[in-house]
């Protein structure tokens, strides 16, 4: 299994002010650097205010970084190159109600991704969507709704599949589960674990449910105030903490 | 005598597609210092219930109960005057977006002060700016606030909710409430301040005997900080009882369904496997099946099940449906 | 999308605009304005073919002819005369052309010309945002009414002067509108979810942006009508409009103040005929937010 995604001490710092003059920066996340191999899953975990937003948005091209390399399939990213960056990572947004455009038919919603960077003629793109919409558990038919018709869990099965357009590599899921109820949740859980069988893909996890993260994750990350304080196999995170901090956020979050 | 009793609560309301029974025959009870955990997903009907005894649905709902009584006292035939000044002080409720819940315009401390009873003020007029201090300090310090004067002087945005929840529960125990209703307190708030609110309720609960109906979807919250729960879906009740018989051995498919779906901590399943879930999704309130909501999805319904199940009994543990999980019922 | 196969033929699904028209037809006030500001424009288009007479013609012999249905008035001179013996009927016709046409003329020039920039300001970021919006912000601050009468009294005293006048006092408030709701949009997740999806700046406004703020538009379009018709009146009756002979509801108002007390029908009818048609496109704005608000859930 190769190296999919390496990154080597990315940092991000914000502009808090100015003093005489001179703009002050403060770093919001530390030098960070993992890598991540192919049908894996890594999860990160963290306080709120840790910087794994900021890190989830970072990877995939939401917001620029300050320093550090980002090697994704052995070419290292640009800063602003988007289209470089949509066929192999892509995301799944915390709230399905805010990130679909709401003016807009599923179909044509879905078909964007296409119509941006491939020059897919307009038969072929709809046998697409249509093909994803199947993928992740829905008729071909929805591709006529609006997002206002269809429930929470349908809207975000389709961000789930605006996700796979592509076919990318890797899917960051930025706390995509917080805001769905329990039947639900199991049931997006369920069609990624099925996805990442069938299409081979690997996850970047953000959340902070513990046990979700323990069923499906392979290595944890655990961020706080922007540092890594533990990087490492799930399994030996959890029941071996190395750290104070991990500990204590096991703690808070029940265990 | 039970602090709050429900018998056959029904809220309906009139569309376009006819007359639509969002909430059909709920059973609910809660005896005095108790707390009651609702649990639902989101589309059961809970927080329609929690309306509904404190009154504040819109006049497009219609409700109806064979008893919906709090203290003897029934809510239905009462003048909106008499429930005011029910709610203010006996009932008491928090909702889920704590900083949506306080004026955005003015600091916490102006609003608190504005909301403080006075009935109890024994003190002069010139001393009684003195003793509104005195008392909101006193309230924050039990809910856990020891930055008292950082917290009022500041603006509901520049607080995190978790401090805004506990700000919205002093200013509801100020009233010394009998019933506190607990509407999604937690889903907002990060993981490490949503213990502290439940030690909260707990912390009040043991020491002022102030009963608690904590409506949740998350049966992990139910789990480990309420006594009796009662399980709703689409507005129908599906099971009751205590907390520990259900959690050890559920009776109903859905319940049974709900406590799989949660993927525990210890070893349980395999890593990364598929976990058992429910297959479908909660019904729309235009397309509700007839009898047993839970039919279309539910893996043991039969032809039966078009017909509403009534609630039976079995030692403490209520749940109401044709092919329940247990093994021979006894009566 | 094809809908051959589709499973769910008896349901069509509505697009966003059909259902604010479907909540639009609910409101009788709102129709009551739309088929008013409909007669308005037949008016305009027909007016001189319904006219009886040409508006510039004086009957020496019919002057202060009160309307038909008083004693001592007549059927030809239909809503009667003023004081040089010009039909106020064939006037009142012909103004329609110059007050509400040329009103929704301009307004449209504006609106093209406002939102195109208020798009460009909008769609910019950091020192140059920040610049555009001062200068808006001060372009504001100028009242309508007094840039028009400057720019006229700068260049001439001519219809296409008035016009032109009016035209460019609207455009600032077409700007802020649009700015404001453009850069109220681009803070959405949705526009990062095309950004990411590989679309650049001209994607991302013309299928992500531009349908969400058509519904402000379309509001403020409907308010700059109103604004524009009352000051093209309003410079008509300064005397600084367009001059004589074209025949303008202002200045048929200030021609008949003189006569109030011996002819107000002068000055009635004019008077009610602009406010008609302000009172018209108003209710069309009023039901236009009303529906918008609705929603289309």
């Amino acid at each position: 299994m190769s190296t999919l995604l390496e990154v080597n001490n990315l940092t991000k710092s914000f502009r808090v002010g100015h003093r005489w003059l001179i703009p002050q920066y403060q770093r919001v996340l530390g030098p960070v650097s993992f890598s991540l191999k192919e049908q894996q899953t890594l999860s990160i975990v963290g306080n709120s205010g840790s910087g794994k937003t900021t890190l989830a948005r970072i990877l995939v091209g939401a917001e620029q970084r300050t320093s550090g390399k980002i090697i994704l399939e052995g070419e290292q990213l640009e800063v602003k190159k988007h289209v470089q960056r949509c066929c192999a990572i892509r995301m799944i947004f915390q709230d399905a109600n805010t990130s679909l455009n709401p003016r807009m038919r599923i179909g044509n919603l879905l078909e964007e991704p296409l119509k941006f960077t491939t020059d897919m003629p307009a038969k072929e793109r709809e046998q697409e969507v249509y093909s994803k919409l199947r993928q992740v558990g829905l008729l071909p038919e929805h591709a006529h709704f609006y997002p206002h018709m269809i429930s929470g869990g349908q809207k975000q099965r389709i961000a789930v599949a605006r996700a796979l357009m592509l076919n990318p590599h890797i899917i960051v899921a930025d706390e995509a589960l917080s805001v769905l109820d329990m039947s639900v949740r199991s049931q997006i859980i369920n069609l990624l674990l099925r996805l990442q069988k069938e299409m081979g893909l690997s996850y970047i996890f953000v959340s902070h449910n513990i046990n979700v993260v323990r069923h499906i994750s392979d290595k944890v990350m655990v961020l706080d105030q922007g540092k890594v304080v533990e990087l490492g196999d799930a399994e030996q995170v959890f029941t071996a903490p190395k750290h104070d901090q991990t500990r204590k956020l096991l703690y808070t979050l029940g265990h | 005598m039970p602090l709050l009793d429900i018998r056959n609560l029904s809220i309906e309301f009139d569309s376009p597609h006819g007359r639509i029974r969002a909430v059909d025959r709920v059973n609910l009870s809660i005896n005095p210092g108790e707390i009651l955990g609702l649990v639902g997903e989101s589309g059961s009907g809970k927080s329609l219930v929690a309306k509904a005894i404190m009154g504040i649905l819109n006049d497009r709902w219609t409700v109806s109960a064979d008893r919906l009584r709090y203290n003897g006292v029934d809510l239905l035939s009462l003048s909106a005057k008499e429930r005011r000044k029910l709610m203010g002080r006996e009932i008491a409720m928090v909702f889920q977006e704590p900083s949506s819940s306080l004026d955005p315009n003015d600091t916490v401390g102006h609003q608190f002060h504005e909301s403080l009873p006075m009935d109890e003020c024994d003190v002069s007029f010139f001393k009684r700016r003195k003793w509104r201090d005195e008392q909101i300090k006193g309230l924050l310090h039990k809910v856990g606030i020891r930055d008292h004067k950082r917290v009022l002087k500041s603006y509901p945005h520049e607080l995190s909710e978790g401090i805004c929840q506990k700000v919205m529960i002093a200013m509801t125990i100020a009233y010394k409430p009998r019933l506190l209703i607990a509407d999604e307190p937690t889903t907002v708030i990060e993981a490490g301040a949503q213990d502290q609110i439940f030690k909260l309720f707990k912390k009040l609960n043991q020491l002022n005997e102030v009963s608690i109906l904590l409506i949740t979807h998350d049966l992990e919250h139910v789990a480990n900080w309420t006594e009796t729960i009662t399980v709703m879906y689409c507005g129908q009740t599906v099971e009751a009882g205590y907390t520990k018989d259900i959690f050890k051995q559920p009776f109903h498919p859905y319940t049974m369904a709900l406590l799989q779906s949660m993927p525990h901590f210890d070893d349980l399943l395999n890593h990364k496997s598929q976990l058992t879930t429910l297959s479908g999704c909660v019904p729309s309130l235009q397309h509700l099946p007839i009898g047993c909501r839970l039919g279309p999805r539910c893996p043991r319904a039969h032809r039966r099940c078009v017909e509403t199940p009534s609630m039976e009994k079995v030692r403490g543990h209520y749940f109401s449906c044709h092919f329940p999980l247990i093994e021979h019922i006894e009566s | 999308m094809a809908r051959t196969n589709s499973i769910y033929q008896e349901e069509v699904i509505p697009t966003p605009l059909r259902h604010i028209w479907m909540n639009f037809i609910s409101y009788p006030l709102a129709m009551l304005g739309l088929w008013v500001f409909i007669g308005f424009l037949i008016i305009t288009l027909i007016a001189p073919f319904a006219a009886p007479y040409p508006p510039e013609l004086q009957h020496p012999n019919a002057l202060l002819y009160p309307p038909s249905w008083h004693e001592d008035g007549q059927v030809s001179y239909f809503l009667g005369t003023d004081d040089l013996g010009r039909d106020i009927l064939s006037n009142l016709l012909h103004g329609v052309r110059t007050t509400f046409g040329s009103s929704l003329i301009v307004t449209i020039f504006a609106a093209f010309i406002g939102i195109f920039l208020g798009i460009l300001s909008g769609m910019s970021r950091g020192l140059k945002s920040s610049i555009l919006n001062h200068i808006l912000d001060a372009t504001l601050a100028i009242p309508s009414l007094l840039l028009a009468i400057v720019l006229v009294a700068i260049s001439g005293q001519t219809l296409a002067n008035v016009m032109i006048a009016v035209g460019i006092a609207l455009v600032p408030q077409f700007m802020r509108a649009t700015h404001t709701a453009v850069h109220h949009e681009l803070t959405r997740e949705y526009v990062v979810a095309a950004k990411l999806d590989g679309a650049n700046q001209f994607q991302i406004f013309y299928n992500v942006i531009l349908p969400n703020i058509l519904n402000a538009l379309i509001v403020q379009f409907t308010l700059a009508i109103s604004i524009a018709i009352i000051d093209i009146a309003t410079l008509g009756f300064l005397r600084i409009g367009a001059p004589a002979p074209t025949s303008e509801w202002g200045t048929m108002l200030a021609d008949g103040v003189d006569l109030i007390f011996i002819a107000p029908w002068n000055v009635t009818f004019p008077g009610m005929a602009i406010f008609a048609s302000v009172l018209a496109v108003n209710l069309i704005g009023y039901g236009l937010q009303r529906a918008v608000k609705e929603g289309f859930g």
